[in-house]
C-alpha cells in the first residue's frame, strides 16, 4: 500500500516525464497581469446597472433606507392566510437594523445556533422555513449577483434552503465586477491564514432547462430572490 | 476506464445511423443546439468581438502556462488544500479514485451519496463502483436524476437529458416514481425537487466534480444553475470532490477570466445561477462547512496526453460544450453515437486517446472539418488540426477497419495520383471518366452512398479552348 506522499511524489515524476523534464520547478514565471475583461465601468452608477441587470436575471430589487422600510417589505412577503417560519442570519446590518425582534410577533423566527442546539435540528428547521433573510458582502454590478462570504455570518444555509431569499446589500458594497472582486480578495480574505470556507454568487433565483430547454425556477435553490438595497 | 459493458466507441457507424433515422431524437437535437448557439452568439456579440477574443487569447495563455507546469501547480494546489484541513487523494486511474471513495463511505458507514453533475464522475464509472459495494448514488442535478431513472448515459456535456421530450419524462416518471402521469414541465420538475430534497435532508456524503482548481489558495470552483451543488456542498458532513488533473488555474484573478468566457459558451448566460468558490473543511463549531473536505486528483490517461505534443491542448478544455452545440455532425447524431462519455468534437479527440486509437476509430473522421468547433472554443483548442493528426495516425498505425474501405481507399488514391502526374494520362482517363459517366453514371463505392460526385463535363476545358472561334 504506497503512502500518500508516494502517491503524489510518483505522479509529479510522471508529470514531469511527459513534460520532458527529470527535475521539479521552483515556481515558474507568473504570466503578466491581464486587465481585460468584459464590461469596462467608465460610465454610469454601479447600483444602477446592479439594479438593471439583477431584473434581467429574474431577481427582484427594492431600495430601502430604514429599519422599518425593510420590515414592511419582508411584511409584504408573508402569507395572509397562514403563519409561516423565517429564517434570519446573524448578519451585522441585520442585527443593527433589529429585523428579527421586529417580525418576531408575525411570524416564528429561526435563527443560527448559539452553543446549546444541535446543526441538525437547526438544517431541519430551514427546511421548514418560507422566507430566509441575509446580508450581502458585495454585489457585482456586471452581471446583477450577489455575494455571500462566509465567515462571520452564517448565511450559506438561510440562502439556499427556504423558497424565498430576501438580501440585504449595503449599496457601498457594489463592485464593478467579478474579477474586480477576486483582485480585491486575493489581497484581502484570500491572502490571510484562515481564507473564506465559502464565497457564493448568487445570480438571480435557481432555474433549470433541462426538460425541452423550458426554464423553471425554484428547482433546488430559492424561487425567489428579492435585494433590498440599503443605504441611509 | 469506465465500466467496460457501456463503453462501445467500436459501434459509432451503425449507432449514428440509428440516429439519424430517430425522428424524436432529431427534433430534440435540433431545438436544443440551435437555442444554446444563438444564445451563445448573442452574448459574445454584446462583448464585442475584439474583448471576446483576448479573453480567449488569455484563456489559451494560461491553461498553456499551467499545463506546461502542472507538476509545480498540482503540488501547490494539494498542499494548499491540506494547509486548510481538506484531505488529497492522488488515483492514477478509475479504479484507484472510486476505491477511495467507495472505501471512504464504507469507513463512515454510508449508504447513500448525493452526487451533482460530474463528466469526471462517468469517466470514472463512479456509480457502477458505488452500488456494487453497496451504496446507492442519487444524481441530484435534473437531467442527470432523469437519465440515472432512464438507466442510460448523458448525452451532453451540460444538457444531460437533451435526447429526451417531455413525453418521455413524463412516462418515465409515471413508470418509475409511481406517480400520476403529467407533460406539465413546471409540475415535473417540483416533483423531482420533492423527492430529492428528501435525500439532502439525510445524506452524510456528497459528491461533486470541480470546474476550477485554484492552485494558490487550495481552493475549487463549482458553477451550476439549480443549486443542487450548493446543497451537496453544504448539507452533507462529508465532501468529495473528484477532479481531472488538467482542471488546475494558477490564482483567483485566472478564475475571473474563465467566467467570462464559460456561462456565455455554454449557454449564452454572462453568469449562471451559483458559483461556489469552496475552500477546506471546517476548523470550528462555528463554521457553515461540511467536517470533512476530500480532493481526488485523477490521471487516468491525462499524464500520457500531456506527453503528446500534438494532442496536449485537449487537456485544455474547460467542458463548456460550445464545440458540441455548433458541430454539424453531433446536432444530427447526438452523444450517444459516439460511444463514450464526451461526445462531439473534444469527445472525438478525447475518446481515441483514453480509451485507445484503435476502438475509436471512426470519431475523428465523423468531421465535415468545418472548423466551426475552433472557433467557438473558448480557450482555442485547435480541435480541426487534432482531428487530421488523429486521421493520419490511426491510417499509419493500420487501425482504419475493412469497413471503412480502406483497401479500396488506398487503390483510388493510388490511381488518382498516377493521372496526375502527366498531363497526358491525365487527359485519357478524364476521356474514360467521361465515356463510363456517359454508360453508366460515374460512382465511387462506398463514398457515393452518402455523396453526390460533380459531374464532368462533357467537354474538358482544353477542348473548348482548342476550338473556340477565332
Amino acid at each position: 500500500m504506497s503512502s500518500s506522499y508516494q502517491l503524489q511524489q510518483r505522479m509529479l515524476a510522471r508529470i514531469r516525464a511527459s513534460l520532458g523534464r527529470s527535475v521539479g520547478r521552483s515556481a515558474p514565471e507568473k504570466l503578466p497581469l491581464f486587465a481585460g475583461q468584459v464590461s469596462a465601468n467608465g460610465n454610469g452608477r454601479l447600483d444602477a446597472e446592479f439594479e438593471s441587470e439583477i431584473e434581467k436575471v429574474g431577481g427582484r430589487i427594492a431600495r430601502v433606507c430604514s429599519s422599518q422600510e425593510v420590515t414592511a417589505y419582508l411584511e409584504s412577503l408573508l402569507p395572509a392566510d397562514e403563519k409561516i417560519s423565517v429564517a434570519i442570519s446573524d448578519g451585522s446590518l441585520i442585527e443593527e437594523l433589529r429585523i428579527g425582534e421586529s417580525l418576531a410577533c408575525k411570524t416564528c423566527v429561526v435563527r443560527w445556533p448559539k452553543a446549546t442546539r444541535s446543526i441538525e435540528d437547526y438544517k431541519r428547521e430551514l427546511l421548514g422555513c418560507g422566507i430566509g433573510i441575509t446580508c450581502a458582502d458585495y454585489a457585482l454590478a456586471d452581471t446583477g449577483t450577489v455575494v455571500l462570504l462566509s465567515g462571520r455570518e452564517h448565511h450559506r444555509l438561510i440562502s439556499l434552503l427556504p423558497p424565498v431569499h430576501v438580501c440585504l446589500l449595503p449599496v457601498e458594497r457594489i463592485v464593478p465586477s467579478l474579477p474586480a472582486l477576486l483582485d480585491h480578495l486575493s489581497d484581502q480574505s484570500y491572502s490571510q491564514e484562515r481564507p473564506p470556507h465559502a464565497l457564493t454568487c448568487i445570480t438571480g433565483p435557481s432555474r433549470t432547462a433541462d426538460i425541452e430547454q423550458q426554464i423553471t425556477t425554484g428547482v433546488h435553490g430559492p424561487k425567489a430572490l428579492h435585494v433590498l438595497l440599503y443605504s441611509n | 476506464m469506465t465500466v467496460e459493458s457501456q463503453v462501445q466507441p467500436e459501434r459509432f457507424v451503425e449507432d449514428s445511423r440509428r440516429a439519424l433515422t430517430n425522428p424524436l431524437l432529431q427534433r430534440a437535437l435540433s431545438i436544443a443546439t440551435v437555442k444554446a448557439t444563438s444564445a451563445r452568439y448573442e452574448a459574445v456579440t454584446h462583448v464585442g468581438v475584439a474583448n471576446w477574443e483576448q479573453l480567449r487569447e488569455r484563456a489559451h495563455t494560461i491553461k498553456k502556462h499551467t499545463i506546461e507546469n502542472l507538476d509545480f501547480y498540482l503540488e501547490q494546489f494539494a498542499a494548499n488544500v491540506e494547509r486548510h484541513g481538506g484531505k488529497v487523494h492522488w488515483a492514477n486511474t478509475a479504479a484507484d479514485a472510486c476505491k477511495y471513495v467507495v472505501e471512504l463511505a464504507q469507513r463512515r458507514g454510508i449508504g447513500e451519496i448525493v452526487k451533482s453533475k460530474s463528466m469526471m464522475t462517468e469517466e470514472i464509472g463512479l456509480n457502477e463502483a458505488l452500488e456494487h459495494a453497496g451504496i446507492n448514488p442519487v444524481e441530484t442535478d435534473l437531467g442527470e436524476y432523469i437519465v440515472q431513472l432512464a438507466n442510460e448515459r448523458p448525452s451532453h456535456i451540460n444538457m444531460p437529458a437533451i435526447h429526451k421530450t417531455r413525453s418521455d419524462v413524463a412516462d418515465l416518471f409515471a413508470e418509475k416514481l409511481g406517480v400520476e402521469r403529467t407533460e406539465e414541465i413546471p409540475e415535473m420538475t417540483a416533483l423531482a425537487r420533492r423527492i430529492l430534497r428528501a435525500r439532502f435532508a439525510e445524506a452524510q456524503m456528497g459528491v461533486t466534480g470541480v470546474n476550477y482548481a485554484v492552485a494558490d489558495t487550495g481552493t475549487i470552483v463549482l458553477v451550476e444553475n439549480e443549486g443542487n451543488i450548493r446543497l451537496t456542498t453544504s448539507l452533507p458532513r462529508i465532501h468529495v470532490a473528484i477532479m481531472g488533473i488538467e482542471k488546475v488555474v494558477p490564482s483567483l484573478r485566472d478564475v475571473g477570466v474563465f467566467m467570462q468566457l464559460l456561462s456565455r459558451s455554454a449557454s449564452g448566460q454572462k453568469m449562471c445561477s451559483y458559483v461556489s468558490f469552496l475552500t477546506g473543511a471546517r476548523s470550528s463549531t462555528n463554521d457553515e462547512a461540511p467536517d470533512e473536505f476530500h480532493v481526488v486528483l485523477v490521471d487516468n490517461g491525462r499524464v500520457e496526453m500531456l506527453a503528446d505534443e500534438q494532442l496536449r491542448e485537449s487537456l485544455y478544455c474547460i467542458r463548456c460544450g460550445a464545440c458540441l452545440n455548433v458541430c454539424p455532425v453531433y446536432r444530427k447524431i447526438g452523444g450517444h453515437a459516439y460511444g463514450w462519455v464526451y461526445p462531439g468534437p473534444i469527445g472525438a479527440v478525447l475518446t481515441p486517446q483514453m480509451i485507445g486509437l484503435e476502438r475509436a476509430t471512426s470519431q475523428p473522421f465523423a468531421s465535415s472539418l468545418c472548423g466551426a468547433c475552433g472557433d467557438v472554443c473558448p480557450v482555442k483548442i485547435k480541435l480541426p488540426d487534432m482531428l487530421l493528426h488523429l486521421r493520419q495516425r490511426i491510417k499509419e498505425n493500420g487501425h482504419a477497419k475493412a469497413e471503412n474501405g480502406h483497401l479500396l481507399e488506398r487503390l483510388s488514391f493510388r490511381l488518382w495520383a498516377m493521372a496526375m502526374r502527366s498531363p497526358r494520362r491525365y487527359r485519357v482517363i478524364a476521356r474514360l471518366g467521361r465515356i463510363v459517366q456517359g454508360v453508366t453514371g460515374l460512382r465511387v463505392p462506398q463514398w457515393s452512398n452518402t455523396r453526390d460526385l460533380p459531374p464532368l463535363a462533357r467537354r474538358s476545358f482544353r477542348e473548348q479552348w482548342r476550338q473556340r472561334p477565332h
